[in-house]
């Protein structure tokens, strides 16, 4: 500390009356050498005589407000404040309990559930809005909650044909159908004949269980070996006609190609059936339509079955390595494993 | 429910505590504060909240000894806040007898005049420290020990504050 900064507290002493003498003194012999500090503090008189002016401001003044009413009420405020809150939130709190006891109890909906049915009445015209489908249900590709049996049905017709086995045909089936050739004889018109009572026999089995496909190939078969010996009755004396091989349609990628994905409110159905389609197929493997031959029973499985079906692409059908326009036939089984309820 | 009658308790202490605080220390504190922020109206609410605060504070811990330089202190730092914010906002009154009104004809002496015209140029530590020792009475000391600092520093502001008043003094 300078010594005007230690003249400065010493000024300051002396105003408040706390220096001493000793104080007083040294106050003195600096400011009898710093003009600087006499200039700016003022000798010990004038130093007195300021304050002085001081304590005639603080005695003149007779401004005495009553300040107890005030703060009193701003303290019973603040109680009222503090009870009321209490009270509120007492009230909140016994709200909220008998809300949730009585949600608890099943004493009555609080609001219309969204299951139901919201009937409008515009224009005369009574409007029914049922809630299909929801924003809450999960991803049918993410969780799949329904189960989805691929049941192939494979065509083996081939009467005639050598080395006509199909992709997918058992080899139980090839003895018979290498043997068509030598007993099977016929004009264009006969084998025309024998052409459609081929095609109006049912060329799919729908198996019962995980297991239907295999049972659909082996019935499938069957088929095929009970129809051979009835044309070799009936072609004793027709001349053996030229071999023809006929390669049926399917899927490009084979059968998995096809996955048909319901819509969310099957799964909340909790549908399962199985769908059985037909799909027409053009020359170029182009499916031109598609239809249920036998219903699931729930329209979305159906559909979605359809969708897969033209949304795919095929093999057309060849007939003596032409290809001409066929028609492939399958089934999809759906199971649901009823996690879907409530949703 | 005992804790609420102790509660109960505790609040009609405080509320006791208060009014004997505001009944003893109110004039003193209003005028120290007029002084401070150089408005009457200001004054009384700055009081107000300051023996609400003891309010509070007692309501917390009846048994809490709050002397006179609890209630300066917080005067100081509420009126030292005011004038921080009265940089950022300056208030208008709206009556044209504001003056007249927060200054008493008998107060208008030229020792008050100077004293607020002075007051009002002086920053707010010095300001402090001259209201404390001359208005409220403390030594350099106490005033220092309300004001967080040492006593030669509450005697070089009082001395600076001096100055500025002599300077008023001679303008005038």
């Amino acid at each position: 500390m300078t010594a005007c900064n230690q003249a400065e507290v010493l000024a300051g002493a002396i105003a408040l009356g706390e220096a001493t003498d000793a104080e007083r003194q040294t106050y003195r012999g600096h400011v009898a050498t710093c003009s600087a500090c006499l200039r700016a503090n003022g000798g010990e008189h004038e130093i007195e005589r300021t304050m002085a002016r001081v304590g005639q401001a603080r005695d003149g003044e007779t401004w005495d407000p009553d300040l107890t009413a005030l703060v009193r009420e701003k303290m019973n405020g603040r109680k009222r404040l503090l009870r009321a809150g209490l009270t509120v939130a007492g009230a909140c709190i016994a709200i909220s309990l008998a809300f949730n006891l009585a949600m608890v109890a099943g004493l009555g909906r609080i609001a219309p559930s969204f299951a139901d049915p919201l009937v409008l009445n515009y224009d005369g015209q009574r409007i029914v809005l049922e809630h299909r489908s929801t924003a809450a249900l999960p991803q049918a590709t993410a969780a799949p909650r329904m189960v989805v049996e691929h049941n192939v049905v494979t065509l083996t017709r081939q009467p005639a044909a050598v080395g006509a086995v199909g992709p997918r045909a058992p080899q139980a089936t090839i003895p018979s159908v290498q043997q068509a050739p030598r007993t099977v004889a016929s004009t264009a018109s006969t084998l025309a004949a024998a052409q459609k009572t081929f095609d109006d026999t049912p060329i799919w089995r729908r198996g019962s269980g995980g297991g239907g496909g295999s049972i659909a190939v082996t019935q499938t078969t069957t088929s095929v070996s009970q129809t051979i010996p009835r044309l070799d009755r009936q072609t004793d004396s027709i001349v053996v006609a030229p071999a023809y091989t006929i390669r049926a349609p399917e899927p490009i990628g084979g059968e998995t190609a096809l996955t048909p994905q319901p819509a969310p409110i099957a799964y909340a159905q909790n549908a399962s059936g199985t769908s059985v389609f037909e799909v027409q197929i053009d020359e170029r493997g182009v499916p031109t339509k598609c239809a249920i031959t036998k219903s699931s029973g729930f329209l979305s499985l159906d559909d979605a079955v359809c969708r897969a079906a033209m949304k795919a692409r095929y093999s057309p059908k060849l007939v003596n390595g032409r290809p001409v326009p066929g028609s492939y036939t399958d089934a999809f089984t759906f199971r649901s494993s009823g996690n879907g309820e409530g949703l | 429910m005992e804790q609420v009658y102790l509660a109960a308790g505790g609040a009609a202490i405080a509320q006791a505590r208060v009014d004997t605080l505001v009944r003893e220390y109110q004039t003193k504190l209003v005028r120290y504060v007029r002084r401070m922020v150089g408005d009457a109206d200001t004054a009384l609410d700055i009081s107000q909240d300051v023996f609400l605060a003891a309010y509070r504070t007692l309501q917390a811990d009846p048994e809490r000894p709050l002397t006179a330089g609890w209630l300066y202190k917080t005067a100081t730092n509420n009126s030292i806040s005011h004038l921080r914010r009265k940089k950022i906002v300056r208030m208008l009154p709206l009556d044209r007898d504001h003056e007249t009104y927060a200054w008493r004809i008998d107060e208008r002496s030229a020792a008050s005049v100077d004293l607020q015209t002075a007051m009002n140029k002086l920053p707010s530590d010095q300001a402090s420290a001259i209201m404390l020792t001359t208005y409220a009475g403390y030594s350099s000391q106490e005033a220092a020990a309300i004001l967080g600092t040492t006593s030669d520093a509450v005697r070089q502001r009082v001395c600076r504050a001096m100055r500025t008043l002599r300077s008023v003094m001679s303008d005038h």
